[in-house]
């Protein structure tokens, strides 16, 4: 495995797999701790197979990438010089209106199909942080946004992945239907399996319809107890599709915190969503339309700055108000989701200083609320100083076997090497 | 093992009824044996398939597959559950005459309850001797003698309640004429125990059927039930007390019934199956059985006048819910008794383990499934556990006490007889 | 897959007596007579012996019993309530089976959280039971839930018909805890609903029991709607019913439940202890329940009644309260069984089509009964495109067992035609585990194969299920070999 550069030679048989999709990167390209000396942007799947075939013969480890939405998640790649892009295999491959499915390459902008399905009376229910993204991305990534309450978590829309081996070979699992039990489901394995497995080439999403109404409320609470109790009780309501708290840290430490906002969407049939609307906010309903509470949650959840810290922790519905109370009494800007009970706590230089020793500091207070059970960690972000050292999927479980299934799919290892759990 | 003569003397609708069983396990939960054990020789699909491999040639008649049909409560439970309509208790009576057939059945237990069943059950005059000198002999304290004895006889003793004064154990009268407008004529089932042990449970139905505008009938020509015999694998017997009981019940008083009642839903199965019994005869008897509470919420129950301040928890027999498919009018019925509180209690579908003559014969399993039952009645506490089968009236009568549950067992007619003011004390 | 693991002809009896150390005798079962109700589950047509049964109680039974089967180099199977539909407990080369069904504590209840740890052994329907006074339910219900297990569940990854709403098991599974076949134990998973790295439990849910024996589950519950509403929508036809469940479908709304009953199963269930009053002369009927909040409900019924009348229904019933629901519910899940009366055997199949391909799909599946003189009936989850044709036979009946397995195939071959799967929730398998080369090539089989050799490098634990064998695998079906006596 060549730990500098993309030799030569693997670029030729690279760009003769796959005709014109390499892209020499000089001066070399940093990203995910890496320098990059190419990129590989197949544009269809038999080359994307080519590649993959071409970079396991020759023992060349690979970046595997999206549009590089969210390449900030993860380790650091190691000994990687290439990066192998889905970007240009893009474009909606089959859409089934009445049956309300979808096929998608993997590098299609998810705005794009939105667009497409929108057109048709159905909704794309994949919600990732941030803006912009492709579908492989999205499903690499695992990431969920405001509306995980309305859309499920990512696998849910998942129903058959095809993907490349690091072999080459290609693979399916799944299929366009709805529900089927026919084999390993080896989709769940590669949603969020951050490209260590296999590269998705394309897959079958399950599409949900829009929503006859949607409304959307905002409160605010001065006691972190209401504020808790009424957003879990917001997000129990039948037609709650993405609530969320917001709060910043105190402006100097022990100060008087400013208030918890509660930013709520409801959607499905009118009655209800006018219904909910008024329990949360009585006198607001019909509320206001748009995407506004959405877009700003969104928006905060991935506002993490370069030289800030970004956990995300998951935790039973209980435990939530005690943790983000002490986060934010930390210095932390939360974005909470009720449930699933989600505490975005971004931690950045300006309040609290988390540079290479205010990091150790709030990395210690995670791992104390991870030591007192029922929550688990993902740091979405860490400044570049302090990520070489850690594993950002803290204390991970199942390490061995979770190894063990590394080393079936990609024996060799060339695919994201380093980026997932425990060295993974 | 695979050339078994046994096997192939068994009777061919034994196979024929195996055939109907899909295997889907959808009886498995309902059957109280599996749910102790976890065996599926435990369970209805499990024996059906034991008896399918006997018909077969397959298995061995006896050994566990004896011990399995030994340890089926017969409670029917499956029944209610299978949609293949498998006719699991005729399978089962015909598989325990097969063992009992073959001599296969074993214990001192089985032996004492054959001589019971053919000797004394039978017999009114016999019965109603042995259970005198039950009675003097708990007066004396012999009981607790012998017990000590025979530490074997403990759980029989257990459950014996005490034996009621002569004068609550006289057979009713042949005749009771309806009170208010006339609405018809019924023949009452006297059974047994009911008439020894449970005497005024009688009594109480007696009431309760001419308040509601019935003529009662008791013929003196009736006998046992034959329900035990049947269950105990003695088809012959069975039969012979059905066709008593045809004769009893055809005519009562010289001109036919609207209805044979039953208060004991163990007996009121079994007349109702005298039409498979005897193909031809027994119909016209079976078809007229009623249990008491579904005769009455049938007709319309006239509603009590008087009150009864507390709550009641009713108990399916498995005999009454199971096998006869009545489960809602006794409900109807106790709700319709002005200030009592029916609740519910989390398990009372299932079998409480009396099962005839089973808690004296598989005192351990009777216990266990026992035990879940006793669980959640103690959960609901109320003032009245209500059943309407005598054996299911000991065994939780035994089973309250034994846990100190305040709550008195009684059958359901003994609540609306009190309500109808006829009985003011508690 | 490595067929070290193949079993002798009959146990050692020092495996039997380290085993009955473990779980007592009385819970280690290895007589042949006692051996024989477990040589299949639901699935009749092929039975195998174990050579013994371990009843274990405790998650560390189970443990001590994987150790003491691979110290033998004996492979073992778990087993639930053996209710399953594709022979996945079958103990193929007389595999120890490993059997749940006295593990059936509800360990926790966590009602704030919303989520209840369970042993596999817990039925299916008892948990629902046991929390409905907290207001909360447990989602999936395969139509055997009055007995099948949730460790069953888990291995099948059971749906039902309220899947269309609520999703299947593994929608509903947050942790398991699992013994490894090396006989370690791990967790998986997290009651959080998120752990770092692998989705383990993701590949755990529906793996038929080939990756370890699932010891504890760790279950998400849902709220009891507020308001439900089970509608028949009655038809002449099949083919209408399913217009409108594509209609309905298009319509945006996600009712709980869209379930179709064909006359001959209305027949059928009519006949039996589950009758509900459906109209023996209706072609079909559609179920349709609608549940959520009570204001959405007048709204939605309006609805799905102008859209029925768009496809001709014949009428409209509503159930009047939760009573008249049961029984409807109670006929269609008792539906499969009550095919008991039609002939004295059932195949039941499971196969799932895109929900607009339905009324073609099934008129078909009706034109292959027909063709090989079968008596077919239809009963199927329709707003999941899931179909289960079931064929009444007589399996004594030698050539009308084989026009049944080939009349299967033809219909599993249809449905991948048009984009199907071979399985909806029934699972693949002894069944149709030759049939999987009908909808993948060697290459998707063989990285089912590298997960499968992650947990399982051995093929010690339900040896012979879900893969085929060998790489040429459109072979016929093993039940193909004719009638098959009960074992011994």
């Amino acid at each position: 495995m060549s730990a500098e550069v993309g030799e030569q030679a693997t670029l030729d048989a690279l760009e003769a797999a796959a005709e014109g999709s390499v892209c020499l990167l000089d001066p070399p390209e940093r990203v995910a701790g890496s320098r990059l000396r190419a990129r590989v942007e197949p544009a269809y799947g038999e080359a994307l197979a080519g590649c993959l075939d071409v970079l396991s013969r020759h023992g060349e480890s690979v970046l595997v990438m999206g549009s590089g939405t969210r390449m900030h998640w993860g380790n650091p790649a190691r000994g990687v010089s290439v990066a192998l892009s889905s970007r240009r295999l893009n474009g909606i491959t089959e859409f089934d209106p009445a049956d309300g499915v979808i096929q998608v390459r993997a590098g299609t902008p998810l705005s794009e199909v939105s667009r497409r399905v929108e057109s048709e009376g159905w909704l794309l229910p994949l919600d990732p942080s941030g803006a912009g993204g492709t579908v492989g991305g999205a499903l690499a990534t695992a990431s969920c946004g405001p509306r995980q309450r309305g859309f499920g978590p990512v696998r849910d829309a998942v129903l058959g992945i095809d993907t490349v081996l690091a072999s080459g070979e290609r693979t399916r699992c799944g299929a366009r239907v709805v529900k089927n039990v026919t084999g390993y489901d080896l989709a769940k394995l590669y949603v969020g399996s951050l490209g260590t497995l296999a590269v998705i080439e394309k897959a079958w999403l399950r599409l949900k319809p829009i929503p006859a109404c949607v409304h959307q409320v905002e409160r605010s609470f001065d006691a972190v107890e209401d504020a808790f109790a009424q957003a879990l009780a917001a997000s129990r309501r039948s037609s709650a599709r993405a609530v969320g708290l917001v709060a910043e840290p105190p402006s100097v430490p022990g100060a008087h915190p400013g208030p918890w906002r509660l930013l709520a969407e409801f959607a499905g049939e009118e009655p209800t969503v006018r219904a909910d609307t008024e329990w949360l906010v009585p006198g607001a309903a019909p509320g206001v339309e748009g995407e506004g509470v959405v877009e700003e949650l969104r928006a905060r959840q991935a506002a993490c700055s370069e030289a800030g810290l970004h956990a995300r922790i998951h935790l039973l519905p209980g435990a939530l108000a005690g943790v983000a109370r002490r986060l934010r009494e930390r210095g932390a800007h939360l974005v909470v989701y009720p449930e699933p009970a989600v505490v975005h706590a971004r931690f950045e230089p300006e309040a609290g200083d988390p540079g290479p020793d205010g990091c150790d500091g709030v990395l210690g207070l995670l791992e104390e609320i991870r030591g007192a059970g029922a929550a688990e960690i993902f740091i979405e972000s860490l400044p570049a100083a302090a990520s070489r050292e850690r594993d950002v999927f803290a204390g991970a479980g199942c390490l061995e076997l979770m190894r063990a299934i590394k080393g079936r799919f990609d024996p060799d290892g060339i695919l994201n090497p380093g980026r997932f759990a425990g060295g993974i | 093992m695979s050339d078994n003569a046994l096997g192939l003397d068994l009777d061919p609708s034994i196979l024929d009824g195996s055939l109907d069983c899909v295997h889907c396990g959808l009886c498995l939960s309902a059957c109280p044996t599996y749910r102790v054990t976890g065996r599926e020789n435990s369970s209805p699909r499990g024996r059906i398939y034991l008896l399918r491999g006997v018909a077969e040639g397959k298995i061995e008649l006896g050994g566990l597959v004896a011990d399995e049909l030994g340890l089926c409560l017969g409670c029917r439970a499956c029944e209610t559950e299978c949609p293949s309509g498998v006719e699991y208790g005729a399978m089962l009576e015909k598989g325990r005459a097969a063992v009992a057939e073959a001599g296969l059945r074993r214990g001192w237990g089985a032996r004492v309850e054959r001589f019971a069943l053919r000797w004394i059950l039978p017999h009114p005059g016999r019965l109603h001797a042995l259970v005198s000198i039950l009675g003097l002999a708990q007066r004396l304290g012999l009981d607790r003698l012998t017990t000590a004895a025979l530490p074997v006889l403990a759980p029989a003793n257990d459950l014996l309640p005490r034996v009621p004064a002569a004068a609550e154990r006289r057979r009713l009268p042949a005749f009771t004429p309806a009170q208010g407008e006339r609405r018809g004529r019924v023949a009452l089932l006297e059974g047994c125990v009911m008439a020894e042990l449970f005497g005024e449970i009688n009594r109480a139905t007696v009431r309760v059927l001419s308040r509601n505008g019935f003529d009662v009938l008791v013929p003196p020509e009736q006998g046992c039930c034959g329900a035990l015999h049947a269950h105990a694998g003695d088809p012959s017997m069975a039969r012979g007390l059905a066709e008593k009981n045809i004769e009893a019940f055809a005519m009562p008083g010289g001109e036919p019934v609207d209805a044979v009642v039953s208060n004991s839903a163990g007996c009121g199965a079994a007349l109702r199956e005298v039409g498979q019994w005897l193909p031809g005869r027994g119909e016209a008897l079976a078809s007229r059985v009623r249990d008491v509470c579904e005769w009455l919420d049938e007709v319309g129950l006239r509603p009590p006048a008087g009150s009864l301040p507390g709550r009641v928890c009713y108990d399916d027999p498995c005999h009454l819910v199971h096998a006869q498919g009545v489960a809602e009018a006794p409900r109807r019925i106790l709700a319709a008794i002005p200030k009592l509180e029916p609740i519910e209690h989390a398990d009372a579908k299932s079998c409480c383990g009396a099962a005839g003559t089973y808690n004296l014969l598989q005192v351990e399993m009777s216990q266990q499934v026992l035990a879940p039952k006793l669980d959640a009645l103690a959960d609901a506490d109320p003032d009245w556990i209500a059943s309407g089968n005598p054996g299911c009236l000991l065994q939780l009568a035994a089973g309250a006490h034994a846990r100190g549950l305040r709550a008195s067992v009684v059958h359901p007619v003994q609540l609306l007889d009190r309500a109808y003011g006829q009985d003011g004390q508690d | 897959m490595s067929e070290k693991f193949s079993n002798p002809e009959a146990p050692s009896p020092i495996l039997i007596e380290r085993l009955s150390g473990v779980v007592g005798e009385d819970n280690c079962l290895s007589r042949p007579e006692e051996l024989f109700a477990y040589g299949c589950d639901g699935l009749t047509l092929d039975a195998h012996l174990p050579s013994a049964v371990v009843l274990p109680r405790t998650s560390d039974q189970v443990a001590e019993a994987v150790a003491i089967c691979r110290e033998f180099g004996h492979a073992f199977v778990p087993r639930g309530a053996g209710t399953g539909l594709s022979g996945g407990a079958v103990p193929l080369n007389g595999a120890v089976v490993i059997c749940c069904s006295r593990m059936q504590s509800i360990l926790e209840v966590d009602a704030d959280n919303r989520l209840a740890v369970v042993q596999p052994g817990v039925v299916n329907a008892h948990l629902s039971e046991a929390i409905r006074h907290l207001g909360l339910f447990y989602a999936p219900d395969p139509s055997s839930q009055q007995a099948c297990t949730i460790g069953g569940n888990v291995a099948e990854n059971s749906g039902g018909p309220h899947t269309l709403k609520y999703g299947t098991t593994t929608n509903h599974v947050l942790a398991v805890e699992m013994v490894l076949p090396d006989a370690s134990r791990v967790r998986l998973g997290s009651p959080t609903g998120f752990a770092p790295g692998y989705d383990l439990v993701g590949a755990a849910v529906g793996s038929e029991g080939t990756l370890g024996i699932v010891t504890e589950i760790t279950v998400r519950l849902v709220e009891i709607p507020e308001a439900v509403e089970t509608v028949l929508a009655i038809f002449d036809e099949v083919p209408a019913a399913c217009r409108l469940v594509g209609g309905i479908i298009r319509s945006g709304m996600v009712p709980a439940a869209l379930e179709v009953v064909d006359q001959r199963t209305i027949r059928a269930v009519e006949a039996s202890v589950y009758k509900a009053g459906l109209p023996t002369d209706a072609g079909a009927v559609l179920i349709i329940e609608l549940d959520g909040a009570a204001c959405e409900m007048d709204g939605q019924l309006q609805r799905i009644g102008e859209l029925a009348e768009g496809e001709g229904v014949r009428e409209m019933r509503v159930a009047r309260d939760a009573q008249e629901r049961a029984l409807f519910w109670r006929a269609r899940k008792g539906a499969f069984g009550a095919m008991g009366r039609l002939a004295p055997d059932l195949y039941v199949h499971d196969a799932v089509v895109p929900r607009a391909k339905l009324p073609e799909v099934l008129e078909e599946i009706c034109a292959i009964g027909d063709r090989h003189g079968l008596t077919l009936s239809n009963v199927f989850h329709a707003g999941d495109g899931n179909l289960h044709p079931n064929i009444s036979f007589d399996r004594r009946d030698p050539d009308e067992l084989a026009r049944v397995l080939a009349a299967g195939k033809e219909m599993l071959e249809l449905c991948v035609r048009v984009g199907g799967v071979l399985t909806g929730e029934h699972g693949v398998g002894t069944e149709k585990r030759d049939y999987m080369g009908m909808l993948f090539e060697p290459a998707d089989l063989d990285a089912m194969r590298r997960l499968r050799d992650a947990f399982n490098p051995d093929g010690v634990c339900n040896p012979g299920k879900l893969i085929p064998t060998t790489r040429a695998c459109t072979e016929s079906n093993p039940k193909a070999r004719g009638y098959d006596e009960v074992p011994l």
